[in-house]
């Protein structure tokens, strides 16, 4: 047995007490003490992740991904949720099994991609990787829950990358989501075109270029005229992206309550269990998706700096231990927990900042939710896996 | 794995450049420009509730109030904002009927009639107000619905005190002692700091950062209340009868120079403004002009008596048997040929040619000087807005013809005022003094000022004055005033009427301005009157349509000095038995 990587534990430690603090200061005693509550759910679940044999994982993920894949899909008519299917009410537990399709996905394509050589774009290669996140990913969006489809994207790419496919495959793969993404509005959608157009002519041929560039034009087509099929709130919420101060007091108030929360707490923030804008609640959903304004609003560019740092030193950890792993396996693990952390970090952190759009996506440690902690500290108790235990 | 450092590279490079926006990104907003973020921060949770300071209250001179001050509220309601539609707008009216703004029924279809802002009720009392604001916080029905503090001003003698009292307007004085005193009535405003949650509850704060308000001074005019009302009614009255345009009379405590009473009508009620009286905002008794006539010839009579000459003017006798006199080619004419007259009589019979001759040898300088003395061509320094000076030309502009003219009180303009104030000044032996509105500003109970009688200068001799004052006594008894003599009191005074000046035109044939100025008891004055009457249409003299009016004021004013003695005297009987 190789020497525990301490630091993990301890930045997931500092995490946590953050986490705690902030449900505190925004949701007071009652919804800390139901953190405090998934607490010990939570860290069992890492232990359990942590001690699981690697074989015992290896084999049973095709089960694990099987069952998410039939949760997912029962949720859709046995679930509940305001305007949308996407929890398990079991008494007074309530569950969120897209949270954990992001562990299935991770276990499944590391398992996939682990025996892989060498990846190229082609229908053979990266069929069954695609399939294996579109299959979850499609009944996500189904229920609605538009954010948490596209961090098995993001688990998707950074997994892909991590075992060879070329940046310029990778971003051909993604073209459809990416064309469609920029498509909402010209001011994403001109630089986008143009800087795909470089890069094609750069690195291909004239007659390759023309056909992505329209392949790309197709779908970000597709995009305002989704727009109207979209069901309202995430219309509103593209749009309210494109122009928060439209409209103050509509769609565009969360983002704007944010950022004043955030800009109020100037350098040293206001204290803790003193800010208005959270304790006032001027704050939306403060708790959960907007604790980190919160923060920022208490804590001020120091605390949001300091909690910053945590997650960047955490991040890094994993991919140290990401690099020096000398099994497939382990190492795309670590990578698919990096990816899932990194990315709802950065995408929560970037909406309350104003520079990415508002979606429901929550902050890993931090944000109120049991569902989100146990994801959380079951990605750690597997990185504590590979990291500490020889395969 | 072939290439692995280099793929690690690059993912520490994305992930930097990630995390590098969101550190720029958190620079910019909280290091960069939190100014503006705090401010809206504030701006959200931070409510400056005014705190409004009582305005100081107007008084008479024997205290009766001549502005009220009354609080109520105002209730208006937006339909849009109420929440779950029918059931909260059932709710709302069943609140708002409760708190008797109308019947439940009638509220709810107009909340379901209107979708905009619409006033529900006005001049809710004070305190039901304030209940219905913290139930309606409770029920989170305070964003659709606006409760409004209105500081309403009421002023009780409506339009008989309006021309003095004026107004107020958007919570500033508009016109009168309201606009003149503005400042002094105002007070200061105070404030409160409250914190308030998303929701719109107060929080509990220990002490909320306060500025309580300081109320407004009130102000003591000299002004009589009841002399006010009989001057007002006696005007309009004659204004009624005599089909005249207008009207105003001036009361002044000879005594003292105080202002008992500056009646104008028409009038306006400051309460129930309408569109056509912005005309009557200012009192024309101060500040109109216009040509006084025969009620001026007084000055230069004064004139020939302070003149050097004065002996000789006094004795002779004037020949005014033509009926007209030719000054620089231009014929001066008197209303009937009125024979040889001596030095009074020019005055009792009100001659134009007597006082042209007079003025030929008094000269402008005495005349424009002593016209001065007296007070004209000069605001009076009335404590009212837009006081008129009056203009009277000076001696290097008055030839011939225009001293002619100006002896007998035409081709000069002056103001009601003023002609009360000269004939004070008779009443007072020659001495000028000041008439004034404000008697004294009291602030809690504390006097910050007080005016007294003022003897600005002596404006002619006091033989002079007397002399005049016999003459002008003549004149009521024997001469043009004969209709403004009071039972039981010996009235001094002098008819005025002028032809009106029809701008652009010249003069008037039909059109004058007759007035009556007049003080008594003659022995010792106690109140001087002047009335006006713009063109009146059914009489042609001053003797016949003013001089009533001043009968009826000066009998008014007796009646109520009597009034009050007996008052008094039965008070002072009751103290005396207890």
């Amino acid at each position: 047995m190789r020497r525990v990587d301490l630091w993990v534990i301890v930045l997931t430690i500092l995490l946590t007490a953050v986490g705690m603090l902030a449900v505190y200061s925004a949701g007071g005693t009652r919804y800390l003490v139901r953190q405090l509550v998934f607490l010990p759910v939570a860290v069992a679940g890492l232990l359990a992740a942590w001690f699981v044999p690697r074989r015992v994982m290896h084999g049973t993920s095709i089960w694990f991904y099987g069952a998410i894949v039939l949760l997912l899909g029962l949720v859709l008519f046995l679930g509940a949720g305001p305007g949308s299917r996407r929890w398990f009410v079991l008494g007074p537990v309530a569950f969120q099994p897209s949270e954990f399709t992001k562990l299935a996905v991770i276990l499944l394509l590391a398992r996939h991609l682990a025996g892989r050589r060498s990846l190229e774009l082609s229908f053979r290669s990266l069929a069954v990787p695609v399939l294996i996140c579109l299959a979850p990913a499609v009944l996500i969006v189904v229920e609605p829950d538009l954010s948490a489809a596209l961090t098995l994207g993001a688990i998707l790419a950074a997994m892909l990358y991590w075992q060879g496919l070329r940046p310029l495959h990778l971003l051909l793969l993604f073209i459809p989501l990416l064309s469609f993404a920029a498509g909402f509005s010209l001011w994403t959608w001109i630089p986008f075109f143009v800087f795909l157009a470089v890069i094609m002519l750069v690195r291909t041929n004239l007659f390759k270029a023309v056909i992505t560039l329209a392949f790309s034009s197709f779908f970000a087509l597709l995009s305002p005229l989704s727009l109207r099929l979209l069901r309202d709130y995430q219309a509103d919420r593209i749009r309210s992206f494109l122009a928060p101060w439209f409209d103050p007091h509509g769609v565009g108030w969360n983002a704007i309550q944010s950022r004043i929360a955030i800009g109020s707490g100037q350098l040293f923030g206001k204290g803790f269990l003193c800010g208005t804008q959270n304790r006032l609640g001027f704050l939306p959903n403060r708790h959960t998706d907007f604790v980190f304004s919160g923060l920022g609003e208490e804590f001020g560019f120091i605390g949001a700096l300091f909690l910053l740092g945590l997650l960047a030193f955490l991040i890094r950890r994993l991919l140290v231990i990401a690099r020096h792993e000398r099994d497939n396996f382990s190492s795309l693990l670590c990578v698919g927990c990096a990816a899932v952390i990194g990315y709802q970090a950065f995408i929560n952190i970037g909406m309350l900042l104003g520079i990415m759009p508002i979606t429901g996506v929550a902050l890993p440690f931090i944000s109120y939710g049991g569902s989100s902690l146990l994801l959380s500290y079951v990605l750690v108790g597997l990185v504590l896996n590979v990291s500490s235990r020889p395969a | 794995m072939k290439g692995t450092s280099r793929r690690v590279k690059v993912v520490v490079a994305v992930f930097v450049l990630f995390w590098a926006g969101l550190f720029i990104r958190a620079i910019q907003i909280q290091l960069v420009r939190w100014k503006y973020f705090e401010a809206e921060a504030r701006k959200q949770h931070w409510d400056r509730v005014e705190l409004n300071a009582r305005r100081g209250r107007v008084f008479d001179r024997l205290g009766r109030a001549l502005t009220l001050n009354h609080t109520s509220a105002t209730v208006q309601v937006l339909p849009q904002h109420i929440r779950d539609k029918d059931a909260g707008k059932d709710t709302l009216a069943a609140i708002l009927a409760k708190y008797g703004l109308g019947s439940r029924r009638g509220i709810r279809s107009k909340l379901r009639k209107y979708d905009h802002l619409f006033r529900l009720a006005r001049g809710v009392d004070y305190s039901t107000a304030a209940e219905l604001k913290d139930v309606l916080v409770d029920r989170q029905f305070h964003n659709c619905t606006l409760v409004d503090d209105e500081n309403q001003r009421i002023y009780p003698y409506e339009e008989v005190c309006a021309n003095v009292v004026g107004f107020i307007g958007t919570e500033q004085g508009r016109a009168g002692i309201e606009a003149r005193f503005d400042s002094v009535l105002r007070g200061r405003q105070g404030s409160v700091l409250l914190q308030r949650d998303a929701v719109g509850h107060c929080l509990p704060y220990p002490s909320y950062p306060r500025t309580e308000p300081v109320e407004g001074a009130d102000i003591r005019l000299t002004l009589d209340a009841d002399i006010q009302s009989i001057c007002y009614q006696a005007v309009k009255n004659r204004v009624r009868e005599t089909g005249a345009v207008a009207g105003s009379a001036v009361v002044l405590d000879a005594r003292t120079g105080a202002v008992l009473a500056i009646a104008d009508f028409p009038s306006y009620d400051p309460a129930k403004r309408r569109r056509g009286d912005t005309l009557y905002f200012q009192s024309a008794a101060v500040c109109d002009e216009f040509e006084p006539g025969s009620s001026f010839k007084p000055v230069i009579g004064l004139a020939a008596l302070e003149s050097p000459l004065a002996g000789r003017l006094t004795a002779r006798k004037y020949d005014a048997s033509a009926g007209e006199i030719e000054v620089s080619h231009r014929k001066i004419k008197d209303a009937h040929k009125l024979g040889v007259m001596d030095f009074d009589g020019l005055f009792v019979q009100s001659s134009n040619v007597g006082c042209v001759m007079l003025s030929m040898s008094v000269g402008p300088e005495q005349f424009y000087l002593l016209a001065r003395a007296l007070g004209f061509d000069n605001r009076v320094g009335i404590e009212l807005p837009g006081e008129a000076a009056g203009r009277i030309d000076p001696p290097e502009k008055l030839n011939r013809l225009r001293l002619a003219n100006n002896a007998f009180g035409q081709g000069l303009t002056v103001t009601l005022l003023q002609l009360a104030a000269a004939y004070n000044c008779i009443a007072n032996d020659g001495l000028y003094v000041k008439p004034f509105l404000v008697g004294s500003i009291e602030f809690r109970g504390r006097k910050l000022c007080r005016s007294e009688r003022t003897e600005v200068r002596r404006a002619v001799k006091k033989e002079a004055a007397q002399r005049m004052r016999d003459i002008l006594a003549k004149a009521v008894t024997e001469g043009t005033g004969e209709l403004a003599a009071i039972e039981g009191v010996s009235v001094c005074g002098k008819t005025g009427t002028a032809q009106k000046v029809i701008p652009g035109v010249g003069y008037s044939q039909t059109a004058s301005m007759m007035s009556f100025v007049g003080f008594f008891p003659k022995e010792r004055p106690r109140y001087v009157v002047a009335v006006l009457l713009d063109e009146p249409s059914e009489f042609r003299f001053a003797s016949a349509a003013a001089c009533p009016v001043f009968r009826e004021i000066g009998e008014g004013l007796l009646a109520l000095e009597r009034m009050r003695e007996r008052r008094d005297f039965v008070a002072e009987m009751a103290g005396d038995m207890r």
